[in-house]
């Protein structure tokens, strides 16, 4: 879902959600609702379809089993299943100990500008990004691709990831700044 | 250095790829037959403890009745014994 859920949104949530608390059978709108974004963000760590889809039924499995947990404290439902999402994407990583992050055109584009990081070509725009990013550590990866690629504000990011939430917007300017300085280096490099 | 291993990809998959995936009715029976699951076993386990919780009363008890039958060891004395002594 969209950062800018307006108060309309979160009261139609909390309907729906109070709704699905009494019978799983209303749970169908919340599912229809954050299906293909958390599909998207499950494969985006896997790049495997079939991984993807497996993994999106657990996250909302898991969510129809708990949902009489979920209360609202200030982040909508969608930052609870991210949350849910990011577990289930560790378990299942937590054997082969490396982890995806498949990088899209589009969403690539977003990171460069925002690092005010030119490059001419789509594609050259892709590999430079790839390679600044291999230089990042886990978390701060985790908050870009939160930030960007989900359009998470960092109320959510932070609540997704169990962090408070000046330490997450400290971090992504960090992060920010060191993909500024990598790429400068970069730049000269090619240069020289 | 990340763990990560970052891929490039030229296209995201399209809402058709993904709508493909998309099974609410299924996932909502596997939950309803896992939930009867679970508390089936939930039931099971409660009667095993019930019984057991009661055969542990009832061996409790028989022991405690067969502890009390013991007779009581008693001297027979006579009343009457320390007027013999005279």
């Amino acid at each position: 879902m969209d950062t800018n859920t307006d108060r309309n949104d979160v009261e139609d949530e909390e309907a729906m959600i109070a709704l699905a608390k009494k019978d799983l059978q209303h749970f169908e709108p919340i599912y229809n609702r954050y299906y293909e974004s958390i599909f998207r963000y499950v494969f985006r760590k896997t790049d495997d379809e079939d991984v993807a889809a497996d993994l999106t039924s657990k996250v909302f499995m898991n969510a129809m089993n708990a949902i009489h947990k979920f209360e609202y404290r200030g982040v909508p439902f969608g930052a609870w299943l991210y949350r849910i999402a990011a577990n289930e994407a560790n378990k299942y990583f937590r054997e082969s100990k490396r982890q995806l992050l498949a990088l899209e055109d589009h969403k690539v584009r977003m990171v460069m500008n925002c690092g005010n990081l030119e490059e001419a070509d789509a594609e050259q725009k892709q590999k430079v990004l790839a390679e600044l990013i291999r230089e990042l550590d886990d978390e701060e990866i985790q908050i870009l691709e939160l930030k960007f690629f989900e359009n998470k504000n960092f109320k959510e990011i932070a609540f997704i990831l169990e962090k408070k939430e000046s330490a997450v917007k400290m971090k992504m300017y960090r992060s920010l700044n060191k993909l500024k300085e990598r790429y400068e280096k970069m730049n000269k490099l090619g240069d020289d | 250095m990340t763990k990560y291993d970052i891929r490039l990809r030229r296209k995201a998959l399209s809402k058709g790829q993904i709508e493909r995936h998309k099974d609410f009715k299924g996932l909502y029976h596997k939950e309803s037959s896992d939930r009867r699951r679970g508390s089936g076993w939930f039931r099971i386990l409660a009667i095993v403890l019930a019984t057991l919780a009661i055969v542990a009363m009832v061996v409790a008890g028989v022991k405690r009745l067969q502890e009390k039958r013991v007779p009581v060891e008693q001297d027979d004395t006579d009343i009457f014994d320390e007027f013999k002594t005279e």
